[in-house]
């Protein structure tokens, strides 16, 4: 069990790295950040107390506890264990048609696993602290056997499919 | 009967001898078997010179549709004793976009609603105005925990609605798969290549939006403007990419 909490809590934090450093390529090429260079914008938001807006617009997107990023990282978690949980019955042939009853059966279960092993008490942050004391070659492997999990449930998904 | 209803849309799966009900060939080879799947098969299909229509007075559809190679449907597991009517469902096609937009745009309005009531180390008292997460607040403000715990609450429905959506998209690709007579064709790229599409372009709208509506709102003097513009940017950019990743499929198809 410890280590279904440790695998799921790496794919979660690798999920938000990931967005991290998608919402950080994403500032480079953000053109509407020359509005920011305006004199008449830069002085209209330092009289309402905002001295330095793209740093309040990263806070919302990249904060542990309740940026956005955290949300996308943890519906993508859902997703994917949904997607496994899916893949399953369609691997050992229980179902060929994809009906609202298994939707919801799927994404019930998914919350669940997500719920206990991740989400509760907000205990992710706890392996977050842990993670990010990571070296360079281990998060390198881990991020390399996230990718290789998700390619293994879509690959499994299609050999359900084809089998 | 209506042409446009025959075999629930898709002809190219489904044959209606009787126009009463659609059988599925490619289902009676999952229930009986391939032999006498291929039996009844035979049996149903119409002759080779068949042109006419019912003498009964009804229009009854089934002209010779067999430009399609059946021994591409392969998917003749004994596993399939599903119902009838999930079967219809499959072959309905996209009933369930529009519960897949709902979640798209329910997943920015909770996201947005979260990152609203606690931005960082602040939390959005009952009066409108953030206070430091190191206060507990009062009468006029509310409690600090009832904010974290609404933020809490909009964080589990963002996560969800964004999960559900990811599945819903999976599960209209194996429903497409089908109507594709178990080939990674048209209907199964489509929802494929749209979904991703729309995970996508929700992601960047929602970056976008909350950007350059974000400025507006703090010009005017709050945080509404980024939570408009996660929902707005979110809706347009989810509505887009989908929109792009399935007409890509269409336009390499030439439909």
């Amino acid at each position: 069990m410890k280590s279904i909490e440790n695998y799921l809590n790496i794919l979660h934090f690798c999920f938000y790295k990931a967005d991290s450093k998608l919402h950080l390529l994403f500032n480079k090429v953000n053109l509407l950040r020359l509005l920011l260079k305006i004199p008449y914008i830069k002085k209209r938001l330092e009289k309402k107390g905002i001295t330095d807006f793209q740093k309040e617009y990263d806070k919302a997107f990249l904060d542990k506890n309740s940026g956005l990023s955290m949300v996308f990282a943890g519906g993508i978690l859902w997703g994917i264990v949904a997607v496994f949980f899916f893949t399953l019955l369609i691997l050992f042939n229980l179902i060929v048609y994809a009906g609202t009853p298994i939707i919801i059966s799927c994404s019930i279960l998914s919350g669940v696993v997500c719920y206990f092993f991740v989400f509760r008490n907000d205990m992710y942050i706890q392996y977050f602290d842990k993670y990010e004391k990571w070296s360079k070659a281990e998060k390198r492997k881990f991020s390399w056997l996230t990718f290789a999990s998700i390619v293994a449930v879509f690959l499994l998904f299609y050999l359900g499919l084809k089998t | 009967m209506s042409p446009y209803t025959y075999g629930w849309n898709n002809p190219i799966v489904i044959i209606d001898p009787t126009g009463m009900n659609g059988e599925n060939l490619h289902y009676l080879d999952k229930v009986n078997g391939d032999e006498k799947g291929k039996k009844e098969k035979d049996e149903l299909l119409p002759p080779d010179d068949f042109t006419g229509l019912d003498a009964g007075g009804g229009v009854t559809v089934r002209a010779p549709f067999m430009p399609f190679d059946f021994s591409a449907m392969h998917w003749d597991n004994q596993k399939a004793q599903m119902g009838w009517e999930d079967e219809k469902k499959a072959n309905e096609g996209g009933s369930w976009n529009n519960s897949k937009l709902a979640l798209d745009i329910g997943g920015g309005i909770y996201g947005a609603l979260q990152t609203t009531v606690r931005p960082g180390d602040q939390w959005l008292g009952k009066n409108g105005k953030y206070y430091n997460n190191s206060w507990w607040g009062n009468q006029f403000t509310g409690s600090r925990s009832g904010a974290f715990k609404a933020a809490s609450n909009y964080k589990w429905a963002g996560r969800a609605t964004i999960g559900v959506s990811a599945l819903i998209g999976v599960s209209e690709t194996v429903n497409g798969y089908q109507m594709d007579g178990g080939q990674f064709g048209y209907n199964a790229q489509s929802a494929a290549f749209g979904t991703t599409g729309s995970l996508i372009g929700g992601w960047a709208g929602a970056k976008a939006g909350a950007f350059s509506l974000g400025i507006v709102g703090g010009m005017i003097g709050g945080p509404p403007g980024s939570t408009i513009g996660i929902v707005v940017g979110g809706f347009i950019g989810g509505f887009g990419g989908g929109y792009i990743g399935g007409s890509s499929v269409s336009y390499f198809h030439g439909r």
